[in-house]
Order: structure tokens, then C-alpha cells, then sequence
């Protein structure tokens, strides 16, 4: 058994140098990160990427916007390692993700929009099965988490409301003490007080240095905990930036008329939200809606403030 | 071998046999079901050794058959199977587990219920049959070894197959079937039991684990 092991120890060894090879050939760090670079991914004959490159920096809650069909569950999917991509590679702490090591694995937890749970389990028994996987899951922060939800870890799930079933799972994923979190759409289903908790305990792990990437429609319901902002386009990357670099550049802007040289204009009982250029350095808080609006009809002009 | 932990897959083991217990009410539908057939088939008038050998064999198979679709049938959907495919183990590990709680488990379990329902009715003298299974002289370690190969064989099949097809997979899992039947039956037309036919039932099943070994890791969702 110890020969075995010794053999399986200078196996990895060889491997871990032939990845570090390949890293370093690619300039690629083994800092604690998501690299994508040239992505490109299609479903057979229906592309969605073509050459995007992003980087998630740890300890940032990543708000991962875009229209319908775009890709943004498929780029979750890409970074968790269920899908590969064509060409480009997208690296998870110098893993390539659909290696699916498990060392990849047990430092990221992906909750998708629909899950399909087993029948006649509770969250306790669900993630004790999980727990195992993950060195630095906590029981204690799984109560903690279901009692903030406000859900009873011992009811089982299908006795549970599709609410009650998203906040059961949210605490489940953030008690597994993965360093990357993605989430697709983690509000569908959430009342409005359930929301105001998720924003609570997102923003206590941020703390902790977890890489949080939401993926979401429900920008409102994120809207002070997403930092930075990425809009995705069908085959770009539209917007990469803080919400320092967005107000440094752009003024979102309450007025009783619409501005003429506004990127964007929507109009508001008792007047209208103008998202501007910020020549004045003007400071405002970034109207997430506005923002994508804006950046959907202006994209050149994006292009050339940003990037 | 790649990154193999023992330590790791007896954890995917043990996650893996909880699920066989969970599917307890399923297994209780299956050993009625075996109980009932075998009584009627007994009564339908006498089974000599070998029918009631085939017996044992089917029933063991058909168990097989239905645990894997219960434990590994999901495993390839692109909603259920995600968290099957985040689990952090390797491909290997994932694979030999659902292997041991399929293939061997499964299958040997059903074969000692069936064995010990021939038996208690054999007891009970149903439909004239009077001995044991074990107490046969034509039952021997050869034969046990080649039918045991088969069964296992057949729920590796399975249990691949059930890993490489997604859509209209019943179909194509009973036409592949049957033709690989189809193909044996010809080509052992005449050949008697020999250490060859074990030495290749085993290469088979080593060549099928491969391929499921091979398709989960390069499985997307």
C-alpha cells in the first residue's frame, strides 16, 4: 500500500510539473483566481463566445449580467467545468476547470437555477453526505445559515416550498467554505425578506476572501452587493469594471427633464433617471438597470471609456 | 491513475450505499416481485436445476438492471447529473464506486435473495422440487464462476450504457443488447466452458469500465 502510494505521490508530482510547465508557458499564476482567456464555446452549430477573456480576483462579489441567451449560465458552467470550451481555456487556481480534479472541485460550489433534489432527504442529511468532500465545510455555519434563512434543516425538501428548497441550498453552498461560489440566479423564489438576508450573508463571506460570481436578471435585488460589474454580450465582453471605475466614467442622474445627451433616459414617476457621460466627475450611485440600458445602446462608446 | 485516493473513493463508496439504502422500498418491490415469480413459476409445473439456475440469474439481472437506472440514471442529465459531476472525486473513483454498488453488491445480493427464496420453496416442496440449488452435482465452481462472469458482465454493460446514452436510451441499451447476445450465442454455438471464455468475459468487463471511466470524465452538462 505505502509502494502504491509513493507511486501515486510521484505521479502527481510529474503531472503537477508538467502543469506548471504549461502555466508558465501561458504566464499563468497559481494565485488564488479564475483566468479565462480567448474563450470561445458554441452549442454545436450555435455560438455563444468567440475570443472573451475575463479575470475574477478573489474576495469580490462579481455581478455577471447579460440579455437572455447570451451565455451566462453557459460561462458558469465553463468556469465550474461542466462544459469545455472550443478553444482558449478557462484556469480555476491553475486547474484547467474541465479536468474537474478534485481539488478543483472541493474549493468551488456551483448552485445552479433549478436543482433537482433527492426525494426523502433533509438539508441536514443532504449536506452531511456532502460534507466529507469539503475540509472546510462547518456544521455549526450550516445551522447558523439555516436559522438566518429561516428554513428548518430537519424538514425534508420536498415538504418544502421552491423558496424554502433556494434557501436551504443557498446555506448549504455557503457553509461548504469553498473559496469560489457561483450562482445562478440565487434570488428566483426568495421573499423580500429572504432577499435582504442573502445580501446580509454574501456580504459576510465576501469578507472572508470567497470569489462570489452572480449570475442574474434580478439586478435590484443586488444591486449594493455586486462589485464589479460584468455585461456580457453575445460575443464580447460589453462591461468589465467597479462600480468606482462605472461612476468615475458615467452619472446616473435624477432630473425633472430628460438629458438630450443622455447614453440612456428612462422615465420615472416625477421625472427622469439620465445616465451620462461624467465629464465633471460628478458623483452619483450606479442605477444597475440604467447602467446595462445604457451600455446596451452605446457600445462602442462603452468600449472606448472602459477598456 | 491519475490522483486515485482510497481514502476519497471510500467516501464515494460509502455516500453511494446510503443511496442503495434509501432505495429500500424499491428493493422490498423487487424481492416480492422475485418471491411471486418464482412461486408461480414453481407451481406452473416443476423447474429442473438449470431452469431454476436461469431463474436465479434473470432475477438477479433484472435487479441490477433496475438499481442501476434508480442509482446511476440520472447521472448523465444535464439538470440532475450536475451534482454528481461537482462531487470532488476523480472520474475512477466516482466510476468503481457506482461499479461495487451496481455490479457487485446489487448483482451478488440478488443472487443470495433468489438463492434463499429457491431455497425456502424447495423447503416447502413447491411444485415438487424437493433439493437444493448447492446440492446439485451438475452446479460446479466452473459453472458458478462463468454464470457469476455473466452477470456481472451483463450489469457492467448496463451500467455503462446507462452512462454513455441519454436520449432514447432503453432503446438502444436493449438493441446493443441484444445483438452482443446475438453475436456470443453464434459465435460459442459448440464451445464448451474454458478458462478462455472466463479470460475474456473478464477483458470485457475491464474494456467497458474503461469506456465509463472515459465518458464521465469527458461528460458535459
Amino acid at each position: 500500500m505505502q509502494c502504491v502510494s509513493n507511486l501515486i505521490h510521484i505521479n502527481n508530482n510529474t503531472d503537477n510539473e508538467q502543469r506548471n510547465n504549461r502555466l508558465n508557458a501561458n504566464n499563468i499564476t497559481h494565485r488564488l483566481m479564475i483566468e479565462i482567456r480567448n474563450l470561445d464555446f458554441s452549442y454545436k452549430k450555435t455560438p455563444v463566445f468567440h475570443n472573451i477573456s475575463l479575470t475574477f480576483e478573489p474576495g469580490n462579489i462579481y455581478g455577471l449580467l447579460g440579455e437572455n441567451g447570451v451565455g451566462k449560465t453557459t460561462l458558469l458552467k465553463i468556469i465550474s467545468g461542466l462544459q469545455r470550451p472550443q478553444a482558449g481555456f478557462c484556469m480555476v487556481d491553475g486547474m484547467a476547470s474541465f479536468d474537474r480534479l478534485p481539488q478543483f472541485l472541493q474549493n468551488l460550489v456551483f448552485l445552479p437555477d433549478a436543482v433537482t433534489l433527492p426525494d426523502n432527504v433533509t438539508p441536514t442529511s443532504y449536506i452531511k453526505e456532502l460534507a466529507p468532500f469539503y475540509p472546510k465545510y462547518a456544521y455549526g455555519t450550516f445551522l447558523h445559515l439555516m436559522q438566518e434563512m429561516e428554513v428548518d434543516p430537519e424538514r425534508k425538501f420536498k415538504e418544502m416550498s421552491y423558496g424554502q428548497q433556494k434557501k436551504s441550498l443557498i446555506a448549504c453552498a455557503l457553509s461548504l467554505g469553498t473559496d469560489y461560489v457561483l450562482l445562478d440566479e440565487p434570488t428566483n423564489g426568495l421573499d423580500i425578506p429572504s432577499k435582504s438576508d442573502f445580501r446580509t450573508l454574501l456580504s459576510k463571506r465576501m469578507q472572508e476572501g470567497t470569489t462570489i460570481i452572480i449570475s442574474t436578471h434580478q439586478v435590484k435585488d443586488v444591486e449594493n452587493l455586486i462589485d464589479p460589474i460584468i455585461i456580457l454580450n453575445h460575443d464580447d465582453v460589453m462591461l468589465n469594471a467597479s462600480i468606482e471605475a462605472i461612476t468615475s466614467k458615467l452619472s446616473f442622474n435624477y432630473d425633472s427633464a430628460a438629458d438630450p445627451e443622455a447614453l440612456y433616459t428612462e422615465q420615472l414617476p416625477g421625472g427622469y433617471m439620465n445616465v451620462c457621460v461624467n465629464r465633471d466627475g460628478r458623483e452619483s450611485q450606479v442605477n444597475i438597470e440604467g447602467l446595462f440600458n445604457a451600455v446596451l445602446h452605446n457600445r462602442a462608446l462603452i468600449k472606448e471609456l472602459f477598456f | 491513475m491519475q490522483n486515485f485516493s482510497l481514502q476519497r473513493f471510500g467516501k464515494v463508496l460509502r455516500k453511494d450505499l446510503r443511496r442503495l439504502v434509501r432505495v429500500r422500498r424499491m428493493l422490498l418491490g423487487i424481492a416480492v416481485g422475485m418471491v411471486l415469480f418464482w412461486t408461480l413459476d414453481l407451481m406452473d409445473g416443476g423447474l429442473d436445476v438449470s431452469q431454476r439456475c436461469f431463474n436465479v440469474c434473470l432475477l438477479a439481472g433484472i435487479s441490477s438492471m433496475i438499481i442501476c437506472e434508480a442509482l446511476c440514471g440520472k447521472v448523465n442529465d444535464p439538470q440532475a447529473g450536475v451534482g454528481f459531476a461537482l462531487l470532488p472525486a476523480t472520474a475512477l473513483e466516482k466510476y468503481l464506486s457506482m461499479f461495487v454498488t451496481v455490479v457487485l453488491v446489487t448483482t451478488l445480493s440478488a443472487v443470495v435473495v433468489a438463492t434463499l427464496i429457491d431455497s425456502l420453496l424447495a423447503l416447502l416442496h413447491v411444485g415438487g422440487v424437493s433439493q437444493f440449488l448447492w446440492q446439485d452435482k451438475s452446479i460446479t465452481s466452473l459453472s458458478l464462476a462463468v454464470d457469476g462472469l455473466l452477470l456481472f458482465l451483463s450489469s457492467t454493460f448496463w451500467l455503462v450504457t446507462t452512462l454513455c446514452f441519454q436520449r432514447y436510451r432503453y432503446v438502444k441499451q436493449i438493441i446493443i443488447f441484444v445483438l452482443c447476445t446475438a453475436v456470443v450465442a453464434v459465435v460459442a454455438i459448440g464451445c464448451s466452458i474454458n478458462w478462455l471464455q472466463i479470460g475474456i468475459m473478464l477483458l470485457s468487463i475491464v474494456l467497458l469500465s474503461w469506456l465509463g471511466v472515459h465518458r464521465l470524465k469527458r461528460m458535459k452538462y
